[in-house]
């Protein structure tokens, strides 16, 4: 597992023992490869560019200060995925209990909704419906709880494995199958208004 | 027959398609029956679809540049000492090096020194610096030198890990109730400890420390952390090594305080310090590694001594680990010898040379007149790696259709290689790949076979062009 391309075709072995040697434009490289992933993980995690960009620069600087404790025991992807679930559930965590809204208000009482959310309206072929679709799953899942939010970012969203998801979040095989099954069915439920735009 | 909790229970495993055929059988059957399970089957598969389409969004540009500034931001002065500088004597076997003994008679090998008669002694080797900055060591071979420290109040003094652990112990981190100002907090988590092989054994006489007497009111084992300017004696699990000269004996006994072991932090700082928290004033050695990574190549480092109060006489002697030599360093290891004056930094530097890839440590050996110290210290000197040539460094690679120009840019981008394309072989494209490593230079001429084409050196760039007929 990748979380930059799913399958470099190149080995990152040689790569990150540069990086670990000190190489700091290894480094980069490796940050090239993944940040795009850890970037996308973040911000379903979190819910807004802000938050996600935010995370995904304390993601690599765990990295870079633990790449050298990185043994290869497991794959780079899934250690790297494991510091991103890591920073995303503390900033879960530190935020306590507010429910992710893509309209709550900043500092200066800006609405977020327009400032802080991606324009995907340039990707093609995408109607307005199924913008909106896209709009309501992504609060959706932001209103699960975050071990439903994780399951899903990692199977649906970023294509884990089952084993791979028991690495990065530390749970037992089937706790990782029963929970997909019960957050896929709170999101269903969490979208129960909005069934109508669904192909069903 | 499956009953609708049951069934609800494993839709995604449907959807799936994971379920054991007998499982699946009964799924169906159920679902056959029951309008409210299909239709919440209809709508997760519709919803799992979704979740399948959603998009990737691109990050913020300025991301990027906030990610590549990472590594200044996590180490200013380099990543990689941050990572590799270490402490070597952690190590249960070398533990005794990092002890500083504290009260101790100083010079004992020369009892006949009265500070009040003794002569002003000058600096053999190198002056106090008045400026440190001043005293900064040469880069060598474009090596980076070290910036001097301002003030090292980084020391963390932790409690020594038990003489019979094998595995290498971590500093533990300062309670933050328990951290004095200016000392800043152990990152211990990333701390490396260097294999032992590299550091002196401890002398052969050893002082049990459980053997020592304790201040009253103090009978067990402190389990907190103690800190520069924090005078105190405790009692230690850890077993001590005399220093060389015999410091320890049966002169006093029954009246030697326990020492505090050292550990050197370099993390959070340019600086390895270590602080004496024993009976007299506080005195600091810091450490500052060399950048350089490179074996058989001079490199230079600094050590910085500064000492609360005046210091009358001061000695410090080093030495390397058997494959690191340190160049010029009279042979008795003497550094330095003579006064230190009070909150001034004396920078000293010194110049080393690795034979062989791998850890390095340094010992430094301080004895000084007032404030009676007595110090060993082993400090781990980085890692120092082999410099090899971009031609001979392992890369992977698969291509398949790619162009030419493409599979030159990996191949460069893995190896650091200059590689230029002829315009008559540019348009090609090549299907070669090699799954397990294989020198650059090697690489390179496999993807210009593959297109047809040969590799000529010019100048260190490798070119590849039309093969000769």
């Amino acid at each position: 597992m990748t979380p930059g391309d799913g399958g470099s075709r190149f080995s990152e072995a040689a790569t990150i023992r540069a990086a670990q040697r000190g190489d700091h434009k290894a480094f980069d490289r490796l940050v090239e490869t993944h940040y795009r992933a850890v970037y996308n993980t973040a911000y379903r995690m979190l819910g807004t560019p802000s938050a996600a960009a935010d995370a995904t620069q304390a993601v690599f600087l765990r990295v870079f200060e633990a790449l050298h404790s990185f043994r290869g025991d497991a794959g780079f992807g899934t250690w790297l995925y494991r510091i991103c679930m890591n920073v995303c559930l503390d900033e879960l965590r530190r935020r306590k209990h507010q429910p992710l809204s893509l309209t709550e208000e900043d500092e200066d009482g800006e609405a977020l909704d327009e400032r802080d959310v991606p324009d995907e309206s340039e990707q093609p072929a995408r109607t307005v419906e199924q913008r909106e679709l896209q709009r309501l799953v992504h609060e959706g899942i932001g209103r699960l709880p975050e071990d439903f939010r994780a399951i899903i970012v990692l199977y649906d969203l970023r294509g884990l494995s089952y084993q791979e998801i028991a690495e990065v979040l530390d749970i037992p095989l089937g706790t990782v199958k029963s929970r997909l099954n019960r957050a896929r069915a709170a999101l269903r439920a969490e979208m129960t208004a909005h069934l109508e735009l669904f192909d069903v | 027959m499956m009953n609708c909790e049951q069934c609800r229970d494993i839709l995604s495993g449907l959807i799936e398609g994971e379920l054991p055929p007998i499982v699946e059988a009964e799924a169906r059957a159920h679902l056959g029956r029951c309008p409210e399970c299909a239709r919440e089957l209809a709508e997760l598969r519709a919803l799992v679809a979704v979740l399948h389409e959603l998009l990737e969004v691109e990050p913020p540009p300025e991301l990027r540049a906030r990610l590549r500034d990472i590594p200044d931001q996590a180490a200013p002065s380099g990543g990689w000492q941050r990572a590799r500088f270490i402490v070597t004597s952690v190590a249960a076997a070398a533990a005794a090096l990092l002890i500083v003994w504290t009260g101790l008679t100083h010079y004992q090998g020369r009892p006949n020194l009265d500070l009040t008669t003794a002569p002003p002694i000058a600096p053999s080797i190198a002056p106090p610096a008045e400026d440190p900055a001043s005293a900064k060591p040469p880069a060598v071979g474009g090596g980076q030198a070290p910036e001097a420290p301002s003030r090292p109040a980084h020391a963390v003094v932790t409690p020594a890990p038990p003489a019979d652990e094998a595995a290498p112990a971590r500093p533990t981190p300062m309670r933050r109730a328990e951290r004095p100002a200016g000392v800043a907090q152990s990152r211990g988590e990333a701390m490396e400890v260097a294999p032992a092989p590299d550091v002196e054994p401890p002398p052969a006489s050893r002082v049990e420390a459980e053997d020592l007497p304790l201040p009253a009111g103090r009978t067990t084992p402190s389990p907190e952390l103690t800190t520069m300017n924090a005078p105190r004696v405790r009692r230690s699990p850890v077993a001590l090594a005399p220093a060389a000269d015999g410091v320890v004996d049966g002169a006093r006994p029954g009246s030697l305080p326990v020492p505090e072991p050292l550990y050197l932090d370099a993390r959070g700082s340019e600086l390895a310090t270590a602080t004496d928290t024993g009976e007299g004033s506080p005195f600091v050695i810091s450490v500052m590694p060399p950048r350089l990574r490179v074996v058989d190549e001079i490199v230079a480092a600094t050590i910085t001594l500064e000492t609360e109060k005046p210091v009358e006489r001061a000695q410090l002697s080093v030495s390397g680990s058997p494959q690191l030599e340190l160049v010029d360093v009279k042979p008795d290891g003497k550094l330095f010898d003579g006064p230190l004056r009070a909150g001034q930094q004396t920078v000293l530097s010194l110049h080393m040379q690795a034979r062989a890839p791998g850890a390095h440590s340094l010992t430094m050996r301080l004895r000084s007149t007032d404030p009676v110290v007595d110090t060993r210290l082993a400090v781990g000197m980085g890692e120092f790696v082999e410099a090899v040539p971009p031609a001979e460094r392992p890369v992977q690679f698969s291509f398949t259709d790619t162009p030419i120009r493409e599979a030159a840019g990996e191949l460069s981008r893995q190896s650091g290689l200059r590689i230029q394309v002829a315009p008559e072989c540019a348009g090609r494209a090549v299907t070669v790949s090699a799954p397990d490593p294989v020198p650059a230079g090697l690489a390179v001429r496999s993807v210009a076979a593959a297109a047809g084409c040969a590799v000529a050196e010019q100048d260190e760039v490798l070119v590849i062009e039309p093969a000769e007929e």
